[in-house]
């Protein structure tokens, strides 16, 4: 018994460094492939990477725009990490985003004389509930009508981009402005700064609990359960009695729901108002943190550090060495696209890129 | 060398990695004889025909075909050298034509047109040679499972195939059609062919072949002729330990109603397989068996009972109580265990671990559930307890289902299924693809839910397994019932004859 239960461990223990294997693989070539694109530029791809490196680990306010990256980031990832385990993929990040702030924006401007931690209790609870409404419609359309969830959040997006860009133009916009953006939040229901001196808040505490509670939810919970059931085949997940038609517009929802939260996170502790461009692809490179976090919360948290860092370094390499900060979407692009065909190829090719093994994998029988 | 042997394969091993599929197995096969290859699920007869047919490259060994050492570099040069294949599941396109479907991949005399003339003369000469009776202007979805079968062959010997290989070519046939297949080969055989006949099955081996080769795990275990051994000896040969071929059954006398199903009528994936207002009942004890070919509504009707499948009229009644088109969570409270058809995809979630699968079926259940937390510590407990108790064989209970062998894997499900103390015990091919000791298990333990008064339906095409088990047998065909029969009336012939669309009174009728 204790032998198998060794080699048990061994086992799982094998599989996590081959994951991390695998990631830093992917991390490695995209590296290199976006120093090709470096070079072409004129640029000493090293150097580049030097001030990429040194604008946010040389100073603490570079740490601290890290953080600033990285806690919108990883509230997305995390919602977005619930879909991809439920088998479905959530690319309305954006929307579900625009639709939390704006929600939140009208909760925090609009009422008045209520205590502020049940003011903010309040608004956190809309912004969730408009992520959640507009996931769950793209939810709901799929278990209704089978409709491909990738296309629909995707159309979502726009949607909730032009109705942003319709309220700032005019129902939500500030008369006093020169600018399209709407009034500001109110002083004291603003998020405090964690670092001062930096944009680093304490929305990334409130992230971190999120991080355990996702671990609990999709670990111990029925309702992690149903997820994973739902996502690793539908038609057990019947046989189990789920009613999965509630169950993907739930999930939908939940996902959305994060997406929502951090729309709110970023305007009340980055902008403090709507305007143009607070989306800023978070949609997107949430997929990058969840994928390469693999799915589970904490690989998740460190990834959202990473991809935080890369997009806080980018501007500093801008300022420092002239290569555009859109590098690192080369570099974000590069880890998809390696982690994903690696995901889905039968042969693991960075597995087989990199290791002497061959391995031949048992068919039929 | 005395023998014209037109296929010899000598010392094949296959390696996958550090399993060893097959090792140093010999086959020979003669001009004109008809070759069985038995063996259990697992014992390498797939990875043998698949190094043949050029799927798999053996890792040492050779292969010779008419005494000639030949290189078979993929099925299209298998094909070339005279070897056809023909699958378990056919490989035609139901909506072309016979001739369509044996002229597809082929080059013809006037490309890039294709000579459907020369075509169509060419399969009725093949067939008239081979006694074949196909249409070739026929439509595949016309055409019976058993006609399809003789379609398969014709295509086979339409490309020069001197070497056919069956691979479990009975499991889609009723009795009859099976004899019709017989004749068929036996008469190919005559023509100077040689037939590789893959099969699981003791009594067709011993009926048709003239040599049996039995693989167990991947070895050679011998070379017998079947006119000298008996069922029971080769059955010894293939397990490798005594066996016990038939199944016993105490006595018991039905009690109350159960089940009680009535007109029902349920779409189901084709037009065979949707029921068509059919009505049986069970009773406590009794196990009800469902026989026909696959596809002829047996899914539908157990979906339907479960709730995974919606009916259009009729009535379900369980103990009394309407259960038709209930959520299938609202059935499952009423302890109604279902064992599906596919145990990798419904029965269990491949990537769960046991403790996982085992709760399964009771997510609602107060024993698992805290307010929505999983109750872990219960849930080993009870997962322990089902491993101990069903023998299942494996290195922990933290693994993934993917990793059990597929009796171990099947035990799981059924330990799951008794424990919920089900009123009714619904059960999909529970032994399809398991070894006879696994076999043996899943029937003593339904025969012990029997002993405790539980109804069991149960559904199989292996006809020897549903006449030993069931009290009664219901024969559906076509999506209709044509008899209800008493197991102690059940003969193959007559439940063959019903599997092929016969009405029971109709039988009893003629032979009066």
């Amino acid at each position: 018994m204790i032998n198998i239960k060794k080699l048990m461990l061994k086992f799982k223990s094998e599989a996590l460094i081959n994951n991390l294997f695998n990631i830093t693989i992917a991390i490695v070539v995209a590296l290199i492939i976006s120093g090709i694109f470096i070079l072409f530029m004129g640029v000493n791809p090293f150097y580049a990477f030097e001030m990429l490196f040194y604008g946010v680990f040389g100073s603490v306010f570079g740490i601290g725009e890290m953080l600033a990256k990285a806690t919108p980031l990883l509230l997305v990832g995390l919602g977005v990490s619930i879909a991809f385990k439920g088998g479905m993929t959530n690319l309305g990040g954006d929307g579900q985003f625009l639709v939390g702030a704006i929600l939140a924006t009208i909760a925090g401007t609009n009422i008045v004389g209520l205590p502020t931690p049940i003011h903010m209790i309040l608004i956190v609870i809309v912004a969730a509930l408009g992520g959640a409404i507009w996931g769950g419609i793209a939810g709901f359309l799929k278990a209704k009508y089978n409709t491909n969830e990738v296309i629909m959040t995707i159309m979502m997006n726009y949607i909730a981009l032009y109705i942003f860009s319709y309220l700032i133009e005019s129902p939500l916009r500030d008369p006093s402005g020169v600018l399209p953006q709407s009034k500001s939040i109110p002083i004291p229901l603003q998020i405090p700064k964690l670092l001062t001196g930096t944009r680093a808040h304490i929305g990334i505490i409130f992230a971190l609990i999120l991080v355990i509670i996702v671990y609990l939810l999709v670990n111990k919970t029925m309702f992690g359960y149903k997820v994973k059931v739902i996502g690793i085949s539908p038609k057990a997940a019947v046989y189990a009695g789920i009613n999965t038609f509630r169950q993907t517009i739930l999930i939908m929802a939940v996902s959305g729901a994060f997406a929502g939260i951090a729309g709110m996170v970023q305007v009340y502790a980055i902008h403090f108002r709507l305007l143009d461009g607070i989306a800023g692809g978070f949609g997107f490179s949430a997929i990058v943190v969840a994928l390469l976090g693999r799915l589970n919360a904490y690989g998740i948290l460190i990834a959202s550090l990473f991809v935080g860092a890369l997009l806080a370094g980018a501007n500093s390499m801008q300022v420092s060495s002239g290569v555009p900060a859109s590098i690192v979407g080369i570099t974000q692009a590069v880890v998809i696209l390696l982690i994903l065909i690696n995901q889905n190829s039968k042969s693991k090719f960075l597995n087989k890129l990199f290791s002497k093994k061959e391995r031949e994998v048992v068919q039929d029988e | 060398m005395s023998h014209n042997y037109s296929l010899s394969m000598k010392n094949i091993t296959k390696k996958f990695g550090d399993f060893t599929a097959n090792e140093n197995v010999n086959l020979d096969v003669e001009k004109g004889e008809i070759h069985g290859i038995l063996g259990e699920n697992g014992a390498g007869k797939s990875t043998l025909m698949n190094v043949l047919y050029g799927l798999y490259k053996q890792t040492e060994g050779d292969v010779y075909i008419n005494e000639e050492k030949v290189q078979i570099d993929g099925p299209l040069d298998a094909i070339a050298k005279g070897i056809g294949m023909i699958h378990q599941h056919f490989m035609l396109i139901s909506a072309f034509s016979v001739s369509e479907n044996i002229a597809l991949g082929l080059k013809s005399q006037k490309e890039p047109f294709i000579d459907m003339v020369e075509i169509k003369r060419r399969i009725k000469e093949v067939a008239e040679e081979n006694n074949l009776t196909v249409d070739p202007d026929a439509m595949i979805s016309d055409l019976s499972v058993g006609q399809q079968q003789q379609v398969e062959i014709l295509k086979a010997l339409y490309r020069g195939g001197e070497i056919l290989i069956l691979d479990e070519p009975t499991g889609v046939l009723t009795p009859q059609e099976s004899e019709k297949l017989f004749a068929t080969l036996k008469m190919i055989a005559k023509k100077g062919h040689s037939i590789i006949f893959i099969s699981h099955k003791l009594d067709e081996v011993l009926e048709i072949c003239d040599k049996v080769t039995i693989l167990r795990r991947g070895k050679n275990v011998g070379v017998v002729s079947t006119e000298n051994i008996s069922k029971k000896e080769l059955a010894g040969l293939m397990v490798g330990r005594e066996v016990t071929l038939s199944i016993e059954k105490e006595d018991i006398k039905p009690g109350k109603l159960v089940l009680d199903v009535s007109n029902l009528t349920v779409k189901g994936s084709t037009v065979a397989s949707s029921l068509k207002s059919i009505s049986f009942s069970a009773r406590e004890g009794e196990i009800i068996g469902i026989a026909g070919v696959d596809g002829n509504g047996q899914r539908e009707l157990v979906e339907a009972i479960a709730g995974l499948n919606k009916v259009i009229s009729g009535t379900i009644k369980v103990n009394g109580e309407d259960i038709t088109n209930k959520s299938a969570k609202e059935i499952l409270k009423r302890k109604i265990a279902l064992i599906p058809e596919s145990r990798k995809v419904v029965g269990s979630v491949c990537q769960f671990n046991l403790v996982d699968n085992m709760i399964l079926r009771q997510l609602y259940d107060k024993k698992f559930n805290c307010w929505g937390v999983i109750k872990y510590k219960e849930a080993n407990i009870y997962t322990d307890e089902i491993i101990e108790e069903y023998d299942i064989r494996t290195a922990g209970k933290s693994i993934c289902a993917a990793q059990l062998s597929g009796g171990n894997l099947q035990k799981l499900i059924l330990g799951r299924e008794i424990h919920l103390d089900p009123n009714l015990l619904l059960a999909m091919h529970p032994t399809r693809g398991l070894d006879v000791g696994a076999i043996e298990f899943v029937h003593e333990k339904l025969l012990e839910q029997r002993k405790a008064g539980k109804t069991i339906v149960y559904v199989s095409t292996e006809l020897e397994e549903v006449m030993g088990l069931s009290d009664r047998i219901i024969v559906l065909y076509n999506g209709k019932i044509t008899g209800i029969v008493d197991q102690l009336e059940a003969s193959r012939e007559l439940l063959g004859r019903m599997m092929a669309g016969e009405y029971i009174d109709d039988i009893k009728e003629a032979s009066l």
